[in-house]
């Protein structure tokens, strides 16, 4: 009598335990098919608002840490920081100037060729998030989400070159897929030849490769690849790696390239928001060409 | 064994969960990144052990929702890996509590390993791509570290593993 009492229980728990995994199993895969599902129209389950008050809640105090360590910085240094500041930004202003007349030149050209050209991309400012999700994959959470117009499949970009694109938002946060994953294709093209290829991610944060260059492709150390805008996601041009120096005695390409971009410490970053109108820039052309009429739409 | 009250048994298993998905997405820094263990999994492990009417697969599945939203996994990646996990961990309870120390940090990362491979295998990316050696880390810290986690829960808890 008390060892069936004793045994029953048992039995009863295992079935139950076995019944337990299958239900786990299958709501597990049916989660997983909608979510694959869903992803291609860049959405995700509302799940998501669960858990962020605990990405805040490790976000908040990194935060404040490097306020502070913002706040306690010497005098000098920020004397120094702001002098070397003003530099640049004198500098990039000259450059600027530069810039303006060639783009209206371009967009006047290109208007004489009547092909469109989009000018003036407009950015959103976004600060990565101090969380780290998984070391080996390049993602990066940022504090910009739905609310504030960034969309999937946004390109982002830091002061310095492409960093990659808006992979999944919610409606606080976005996660960013950087060119360096494993997973990532970036249309490029060498600016110096206009060469056009693919850069692929690696995981490494310092390395890309170049599988679809032919042995013999012209390429050389230290040569720019920009973006080039076939994939309708990166805006052309903006500047991606450098190949990488040659080691002694391998071929170029085994090196791969080199990301311009501060891929693991950025503080901020620029979500561009292209899918948006582009500012209209054609400026009538001063000389007036002798048929305009045909290029107006 | 010395059983507290339901309440603050429940209000211990929150607690010890939000701390271990925070600490789960702590920065640490480069050097450490790689190794920081799957803390969720080891505090799932540690209430499945002692008290499994309290917390079973469906619990670990739930759970393990939440850490997708929280690593930006597709949803239902590590409720996969994590209600395996939980089962596995229930079927050999009975043994597994009464093992030395040592032979229960090889079992455990037994199934930190399963549950690394379940999260990989329900990855989109490419397999080899995505398989690197760095990968593990996790696993190999979180049974290094499994008596630590034995240690401070229970300090923290009360729940005694053995009888």
């Amino acid at each position: 009598m008390r060892v069936r009492l004793d045994h029953k229980p048992f039995v009863v728990n295992g079935s139950a335990l076995h019944v337990k995994l299958v239900i786990c199993l299958v709501a597990s895969l049916i989660v997983l098919a909608i979510e694959n599902h869903l992803e291609g129209s860049g959405q995700r389950l509302p799940f998501s608002a669960l858990v962020e008050p605990v990405r805040q809640l490790v976000n908040g105090p990194a935060r404040l840490f490097r306020k502070f360590s913002d706040y306690s910085t010497q005098q000098t240094d920020l004397v120094m920081e702001n002098q070397r500041l003003r530099e640049e930004a004198l500098m990039l202003r000259g450059q600027q100037l530069r810039f303006e007349a060639l783009e209206q030149e371009n967009t006047r050209l290109r208007g004489l060729l009547d092909s469109t050209f989009k000018v003036g991309d407009q950015v959103l400012i976004a600060e990565p998030l101090s969380i780290s999700l998984v070391p080996y994959e390049n993602l990066i959470v940022v504090n910009k989400g739905e609310r504030h117009g960034v969309r999937v499949g946004q390109a982002v970009i830091d002061g310095l070159g492409v960093v990659g694109q808006v992979l999944r938002v919610t409606r606080q946060t976005a996660d960013i897929v950087m060119i360096t994953d494993p997973s990532h294709a970036t249309p490029v093209q060498i600016n110096r030849t206009g060469l056009r290829t693919i850069a692929m991610g690696t995981g490494q944060t310092d390395r890309l490769d170049l599988p679809y260059l032919p042995g013999n492709a012209d390429i050389e150390p230290g040569d720019l690849l920009v973006t080039s805008g076939l994939d309708g996601v990166f805006p052309a041009g903006y500047p991606v790696a450098r190949i990488a120096p040659r080691k002694e005695g391998q071929p170029i390409l085994q090196g791969g390239a080199i990301p311009i971009a501060r891929l693991d410490h950025n503080r901020e970053l620029l979500v561009v928001r292209t899918d948006s109108t582009p500012l209209q820039k054609a400026p009538e052309p001063l000389t007036s060409p002798p048929a305009p009429s045909t290029h107006e739409p | 064994m010395s059983h507290e009250p339901l309440a603050s048994h429940r209000i211990a298993l929150a607690l010890t969960l939000g701390l271990a998905m925070i600490t789960r997405i702590l920065p640490l820094g480069e050097g450490f990144a790689p190794f920081n263990p799957d803390w969720v999994a080891l505090v799932l492990l540690y209430w499945i052990l002692p008290v499994p009417e309290r917390i079973g697969i469906l619990w670990a599945w739930g759970v393990g929702l939440m850490v997708d939203a929280l690593t930006g996994r597709l949803l239902g990646q590590h409720a996969l890996a994590y209600g395996v996990m939980a089962y596995l961990a229930l079927l050999m309870r009975a043994r597994l509590t009464l093992l030395p120390l040592f032979m229960q940090s090889l079992w455990v990362l037994g199934l930190l390993l399963v549950e690394s491979l379940l999260v990989l295998w329900t990855q989109r990316q490419e397999l080899p791509a995505a398989m690197q050696l760095q990968y593990w880390y996790p696993a190999l810290t979180g049974a290094l570290i499994w008596p630590l986690v034995l240690f401070i829960l229970h300090g923290l808890t009360g729940v005694r593993h053995r009888p």
